[in-house]
């Protein structure tokens, strides 16, 4: 089992991305906070041993991922929260942020989760494809497409 | 840009400090229980499963000159067999019988070279069922009388439960011992290791003279 302090650790290390994959999944404050709280839960009592920091945080990303899927099956899955709500809080201090935020909110989940992972996490698709269970070119076509919506969302602005 | 939007979502120290506190209260709550809960229930359904496979519940004797006893657990597999004499023991060297059915063992104990010359000789071969529970008794003797049917010198007894214990304090088996009652019954006045030496041909040959015999006058040797 995993030491108080490694839990600590993790928490700190890993804490914002999880945060982050908890927004892109869920849009949702409430649930968000919960499905944190049942990741690190989940961490600390695994009782698997992990070979390198890339392998952790592999970990992380597909528990999470598992953990907000089943949670969206969740068909009570009734307290959602406007999306306002979420970006009003202290989730975004740049205003001028909230607009692309916003934008990526509209997009679909399959479209969301591939552009995180790989813009901001800077995976490749064939380890997204790894991560989602999918093909590199499934990711790929993903990536794409989810482009061109974003920018059509956007009014014609690209994503960089 | 995409990446500066994203750096703005992060998890407050609140939450970070809420979540350590969450896990470590209910990881403890669920983790040690859950664990030792199971680790009752394992344990329980090895003692269950102990008590129920290696429980014996009945009894065959196999008497000629070798002479064995079979137990039987609940459901009617083998769980040991005891030679009571060394012809007996030569007899189960090297047979497996653990977890068998009792009928696959009694076969295979009758159609080895040992018992099938025992039996070419006219020698009596006593198979003794000792069973409390009276339906299954009849069934073990409908089911073993299949295949002795074809032999006129196997013969299938029952006995009662109550001389079990005896007759193996007196390292004898059950049918032995049955027989050893019996021929007491008949006056015969006999030790215990005059009759264990005996076969079952000479056993009932000494019967069949007691009653025979109207005047009563045994005092045979």
């Amino acid at each position: 089992m995993v030491s108080e302090s490694e839990l600590l650790k993790a928490i700190d290390t890993y804490g914002d991305m999880v945060k982050r994959l908890c927004v892109v999944y869920l849009k949702n404050e409430a649930d968000s906070e919960d499905i944190f709280q049942s990741v690190f839960l989940k961490f600390y009592q695994t009782n698997k041993t992990f070979n390198s920091a890339e392998h952790l945080k592999a970990w992380f990303i597909r528990v999470t991922i598992n953990a907000c899927k089943d949670q969206l099956k969740d068909f009570f899955n009734s307290h959602k929260v406007a999306l306002d709500d979420v970006i009003e809080k202290p989730l975004l201090e740049d205003p001028s942020n909230k607009a692309l935020l916003e934008s990526l909110m509209m997009l679909e989940k399959k479209y969301r989760e591939v552009i995180y992972l790989y813009y901001y996490e800077g995976y490749n698709a064939s380890e997204i494809g790894k991560l989602l269970h999918k093909k590199p070119n499934t990711i790929y076509s993903l990536l794409a497409r989810g482009r061109e919506k974003l920018k059509v969302i956007l009014g014609g602005e690209g994503l960089d | 840009m995409i990446k500066e939007t994203f750096d703005q979502i992060k998890a407050t120290e609140k939450l970070k400090t809420k979540t350590y506190a969450y896990v470590l209260k209910h990881a403890k709550k669920t983790h040690y229980p859950k664990l030792l809960l199971s680790f009752g229930a394992f344990v329980l359904v090895f003692v269950m499963t102990y008590y129920l496979y290696f429980l014996p519940v009945s009894y065959i004797s196999f008497d000629l000159n070798p002479s064995l006893e079979l137990t039987l657990n609940r459901f009617d597999r083998v769980i040991a067999i005891k030679a009571y004499n060394d012809d007996g023991a030569d007899l189960v060297e090297g047979l497996s019988f653990f977890g068998a059915d009792y009928n696959d063992v009694l076969q295979e104990l009758i159609a080895s070279p040992t018992i099938q010359t025992y039996l070419s000789n006219d020698e009596v071969l006593s198979i003794t069922l000792i069973c409390d529970d009276e339906h299954k008794k009849q069934d073990m003797e409908e089911s073993i009388g299949d295949y002795i049917d074809d032999y006129e010198n196997i013969h299938c007894h029952e006995a009662s439960s109550e001389y079990t214990s005896e007759a193996h304090h007196h390292n004898m088996s059950s049918g032995k011992y049955r027989y050893y009652l019996l021929l007491v019954e008949e006056g015969y006045d006999l030790e215990i290791d005059d009759v264990n030496s005996m076969s079952v041909k000479e056993i009932l040959e000494l019967l069949k003279d007691s009653s025979q015999d109207y005047n009563g006058h045994h005092g045979h040797h």
